[in-house]
């Protein structure tokens, strides 16, 4: 349905102009292959970013020169795979710096560590599941103890939306939400 | 002695075959280590790769310099300040290398080169340690002056290979007997490694199973196709040392390379093992 429009306003271009362009292609089709600009011999270059030789030390005191387009010729790295923990496992003497450290999220986890619900069901789970390893004979009463410790999670979970729905009032959704006013005019 | 049963088979057994001595069988190791350096280059590499950096070099676009120096900071006052400007082209003036072509202060007709300001270093002051120039570490270490064998920092560009020099057989890869206890052959090869060059060594074995077998009539290395009974036979396991110090005791070693080895090893021994050595 919409090629055989494309086609009826494509020749439109070519009366109006009937120019020939790049190389020997004249434009009868809907697309041109090529862009609309003659390229001119010696004029087609690649597209290639200034980039700089950058001799990067690392760590260890290993040096190797990187393409970047920073304008930085030198650069010494302080934290790079050389010293983390991650990438040399037999190394004892390394310790995993978290970048996050003082950061947003530690600052909202220091501060609503109280509310982590989630996590402290899991320590819980973790916990009855010591227990199990450790007495495997007495299974029922573990299984009660369990079901018993749940309760008390789903309680207290519930307890807390309880409190949630407290004083909600709808939010008005549709119709009319705020007038245009009128300016006086006289 | 290992006895060997063929429990499901109908055929009879042979007795050569179903009872292996242990001490007919070794392991042997290859311990290797990889280049650390990128290869030296030959001439004409070296001119190649020149090539292409120049050509490179010469197609790259002009510098966005409005990119990254804020107009009218220090910044990018200094980095003007460093570079050599172009010349201009004049109203009357002839110019011997041709009519300079200047767009964006930079002259179109040969390659850009930016001059990054640099603060003098000053090795006195505290902050030496952080702002001292990045200056390239040599190819040539210590231990290729000294010609240090024993050293693994030595012949960068090239991969190294263990040797150990037996008392009856010569200079060869170490190899070691197999015990009740350690019967599995990469076992018993990295455990007889960690015994001759001691704990501080990280090793990675390719495979537990050997890159080739060295058979031995009598003390005297015989032809691979030699099946006399009474042959000893080595396993060769190959294994790369990742970091850490080989430090032997009392036995003679070097660390060499392919070309180092057939000047080292008997004329047989090398034939025997040449693939396994790498030319790079």
């Amino acid at each position: 349905m919409f090629r055989p429009q494309l086609i009826d306003f494509a020749p439109k271009v070519l009366v109006q102009s009937s120019k020939r362009f790049a190389g020997q292609y004249v434009l009868d089709g809907p697309l041109p292959r090529r862009p609309l600009k003659k390229i001119r011999l010696g004029k087609a270059r690649p597209a290639i970013y200034y980039k700089f030789n950058c001799t990067t030390e690392f760590s260890d005191g290993s040096v190797v020169i990187r393409r970047s387009q920073y304008p930085k010729d030198e650069l010494r790295l302080i934290q790079d795979q050389r010293n983390n923990p991650l990438w040399n496992p037999h190394r004892a003497d390394l310790e995993a710096v978290d970048a996050n450290a003082g950061g947003k999220l530690e600052k909202f986890k220091q501060k609503f560590a109280s509310f982590n619900v989630i996590e402290e069901s899991e320590l819980s789970t973790e916990e009855s599941k010591k227990e199990e390893s450790v007495a495997k004979t007495e299974v029922e009463t573990e299984v009660e103890t369990e079901v018993k410790a749940k309760d008390d999670e789903s309680f207290l979970l519930d307890d807390y939306l309880d409190l949630l729905g407290q004083n909600v009032q709808d939010v008005q959704k549709g119709g009319k939400l705020a007038t245009k006013q009128k300016g006086k005019k006289k | 002695m290992i006895v060997l049963k063929r429990c499901l088979s109908t055929a009879s057994n042979v007795k050569s075959s179903s009872q292996i001595p242990l001490n007919s069988i070794k392991s042997a190791l290859l311990l290797v280590r990889q280049p650390i350096v990128t290869p030296d280059l030959t001439k004409f590499e070296e001119v190649y790769y020149n090539y292409q950096e120049e050509l490179e070099r010469r197609l790259m676009w002009t510098f966005p310099q409005y990119y990254y120096f804020k107009k009218g900071s220090l910044s990018e006052r200094r980095f003007v300040k460093a570079q050599k400007g172009p010349v201009s082209k004049q109203p009357g003036v002839f110019f011997q290398k041709g009519i300079p072509d200047i767009v964006h202060n930079r002259e179109r007709r040969s390659k850009q080169e930016i001059i990054i300001p640099k603060e003098e270093y000053d090795e006195s002051s505290s902050m030496s340690d952080f702002n001292r120039p990045v200056v390239p570490n040599s190819r040539i270490t210590e231990a290729d002056k000294t010609n240090n064998v024993k050293s693994l920092e030595r012949k960068l560009p090239r991969t190294l290979h263990l040797l150990i020099k037996d008392e009856k057989l010569g200079w060869k890869l170490p190899s070691f007997e197999l015990s009740e206890k350690d019967k599995l052959l990469h076992r018993n090869a990295e455990a007889g490694m960690r015994n001759l060059g001691g704990e501080s060594i990280n090793t990675w074995t390719v495979s537990r199973k050997p890159t080739a077998v060295l058979k031995y009539l009598s003390n005297k290395l015989v032809d691979s196709k030699e099946n006399s009974e009474g042959l000893v036979r080595e396993f060769i396991i190959k294994s790369h040392i990742l970091s850490g110090e080989f430090s032997p005791k009392d036995i003679e070693y070097a660390w060499l390379t392919k070309e180092e080895i057939k000047d080292k090893v008997s004329k047989e021994y090398y034939e025997a093992t040449e693939f396994l050595f790498s030319r790079v």
